[in-house]
């Protein structure tokens, strides 16, 4: 009888346990979420496609962020992409090309600058926005987050999420429904930005997908930036540059 | 304390050479130079097999004895500049076509200055090209838009001259997050000298956009004295992660409409409808395709291009000059009929071949069950260049839009370098 008792108990704690767990990973991931980018940013970003013959393709972008998910982001080079411009409202993502004159809607699985970033990972709002901690776990310097995504418009099904105990991201690998491993993000050089923003400068990517391909993202002079929302708005896409010269 | 204090200053000072990789902010904060140009140069090679039973191929070249291969060569050179503070911007595009030193052309694509009065209203003027609409290969809500060539959907337009005002306002409500309202004008759409014309021949164009349940809607209208009134609408919306839809409706009023009676151009105008429906899908594959389904009632139907063609194929020293003013004037367009099917697929580097990206298009058309079929295949080597070469092969009936074309099929080859 007291056998069956303690089984009823542990079951008891674990089914309250569970649920518990999962809204504290929230909290973290939202702490993670803020400790990644501030509210409202501008910064500059490189992307580096590494190609499995060695060779480099450098794109640089001006990016500016508000809120939880609204992100828009300019090409400066190279020469033959310049003046592009990619904008995300929610699960929303546009791509403004000059010679075409319009925005034109793009998916979050498409890939504008080839290599194994696609849309969603460049253009990436908070993942709080797009995902709810399923499982938590600790280890003895990290936690371990294991998210399930919000709908089906999120690019990845599942992600596994790894950071330090102070909520410094360190890893992310990326799944698709099936379980299958699409890609793995390092997060790297942990520097401090200024004003209180502290976080990795280097984003790795790599793909078993994109055999031979890595990608790199490197962010430099993260500045917190108030916004308006027009900002973030197709018609603005055209007129991003004079951000810049404010 | 001091080691980690001396730590964090070590890193601060790398932000600018993260681990391994270099990022040198400077190269940035040279580009927010207020004036700035940039451009490229296409230099194209053509290889044209001719189609000699073509009346279209007759007119041009009625008693010339030619071999069956013709060969054509182009350098385009964009030029482009633009000033912008927060407040005004002065843009201009030009476009130099090389063909001999006794031929070649040099045109303000665009030429016009933008004033920002606030982060809602903006006003432009000048010669700016618009682009409304939705589809890729063709655009029937796109009033203001310059003739787009389906072949080469992407290709950089010359504008009009216009004056455009635009009003933006971002909402907090869930289901409309932003609604934008363009109105433009055009004055002097029919001149009575080259400087001059009447008020009346104003034309004037509004557009009111919505992002409304994360769709884009937009619908628009086109007031004329000259050209047909025209009322219209779009949409896009991505419905998952590798799928869009879009589509576009226009009602033209008193649309004119041109063909060949009784051996000469008759012109009748009449109510119309036009309308595209259309994807955007990217596979499992990474092969991304685009399918449309475009109609547009003020077209021709198979009879009419008959006649069309018949008309054509009647020249003689008499009456080419007469018939290619004609053609010219009234029948240039990529799209002579009404209904027309597009698909493209392209798959960026395919078993591992860096930087190369095949394309296939084609554009059939239903009526006539005639198409052109082209295969872009793009590779990309060195950073800020292309280089591209397009086979594309014309088929069809003997009357028919794309079996009668003056050529059979060509080769193009085309080297872009960007600065």
């Amino acid at each position: 009888m007291k056998k069956h008792l303690n089984i009823l108990t542990l079951l008891i704690v674990v089914l309250i346990s569970a649920p518990l767990n999962a809204a504290d990973g929230n909290e973290i991931l939202k702490r993670i979420d803020a400790k990644l980018m501030p509210e409202s940013y501008e910064t500059y970003r490189k992307l580096i496609n590494i190609e499995p013959d060695g060779k480099k393709k450098e794109f640089v972008f001006f990016t500016v962020k508000k809120g939880k998910d609204k992100m828009a982001m300019l090409y400066i080079s190279p020469a033959s992409e310049k003046g592009r411009s990619t904008l995300r409202l929610g699960d929303n993502m546009w791509l403004y090309i000059p010679n075409v004159g319009k925005p034109i809607r793009i998916t979050s699985l498409q890939s504008i600058t080839g290599g194994v970033f696609n849309n969603s990972d460049i253009m990436q709002v908070e993942y709080s926005v797009e995902y709810d901690v399923e499982k938590m776990e600790e280890a003895d310097k990290s936690v371990i987050l294991n998210l399930k995504a919000k709908n089906k418009t999120v690019a990845y099904d599942k992600l596994k999420m790894w950071a330090t105990k102070d909520d410094i991201l360190t890893k992310i690998e990326c799944y698709s429904s099936s379980g299958m491993l699409i890609k793995t993000l390092d997060f790297k050089d942990i520097i401090d930005f200024g004003n209180g923003l502290t976080r990795p400068a280097t984003i790795e990517t790599h793909s078993p997908l994109y055999k031979g391909y890595l990608s790199v993202m490197i962010y430099s002079q993260v500045k917190t930036r108030q916004f308006d929302d027009e900002i973030f708005t197709v018609n603005y896409m055209s007129k991003l540059e004079s951000l810049r010269k404010l | 304390m001091k080691i980690l204090t001396a730590l964090t200053l070590i890193m601060s000072v790398g932000i600018s050479f993260a681990g391994e990789y270099s990022f040198d902010i400077s190269e940035v904060e040279n580009s927010v130079e207020k004036i700035q140009f940039s451009g490229n140069i296409d230099l194209k090679y053509s290889l044209l097999k001719i189609r000699d039973t073509s009346p279209f191929y007759k007119l041009q070249y009625q008693d010339d004895d030619l071999s069956d291969f013709f060969s054509t060569y182009t350098g385009s050179f964009y030029f482009n500049g633009d000033y912008q503070t927060k407040d005004i911007g002065v843009f201009f595009k030009t476009l130099t076509e090389y063909y001999d030193d006794s031929n070649y052309n040099f045109d303000f694509t665009e030429l016009y200055g933008t004033m920002n009065f606030s982060l809602n209203s903006s006003l432009i003027a000048g010669k700016k090209a618009y682009n409304w609409g939705k589809g890729y290969a063709f655009n029937p809500a796109g009033f203001v838009n310059p003739v787009k060539d389906p072949e080469n959907p992407e290709l950089s337009q010359a504008g009009t001259f216009s004056v455009n005002y635009q009003f933006n306002k971002s909402l907090s409500s869930s289901a409309l997050t932003n609604l934008t309202f363009d109105l433009t004008v055009f004055p002097g759409v029919k001149k009575i000298n080259e400087r001059t014309s009447e008020l009346k021949d104003t034309d004037l164009a509004g557009k009111l956009y919505f992002l409304i349940y994360d769709t884009d809607v937009e619908v628009m209208a086109y007031y004329s004295e000259v050209n047909s009134k025209k009322i219209g609408a779009d949409f896009a919306k991505n419905i998952s992660t590798n799928l869009e839809i879009h589509g576009e409706f226009a009602y033209l009023k008193d649309q004119e409409r041109f063909n060949i009676q009784n051996s000469g151009l008759a012109t009748e105008s009449s109510d119309a409808v036009s309308y595209l429906a259309g994807i955007r899908w990217l596979s499992s594959q990474n092969v991304t395709t685009i399918l449309e389904y475009y109609h547009n009632q003020s077209a021709m139907n198979c009879s009419e291009f008959s006649d069309y063609y018949d008309y054509t194929f009647s020249a003689d020293s008499a009456t080419t000059a007469v018939i290619t003013g004609i053609n010219k004037k009234f029948f240039s367009v990529s799209n002579l009929m009404r209904d027309y099917v597009y698909l493209k697929l392209s798959y960026p580097e395919p078993f591992g071949w860096l930087y190369f990206t095949p394309s296939v298009y084609s554009i059939y058309n239903i009526n006539d069950e005639s198409l052109v079929i082209g295969m872009p295949l793009s590779y990309k080597p060195i950073t800020n260049s292309e280089i591209l070469l397009t086979p594309i092969i014309f088929s069809g009936k003997k009357i028919s839009e794309y079996g009668s074309k003056a050529y059979q099929s060509k080769i193009e080859l085309k080297l872009s370098l960007y600065f």
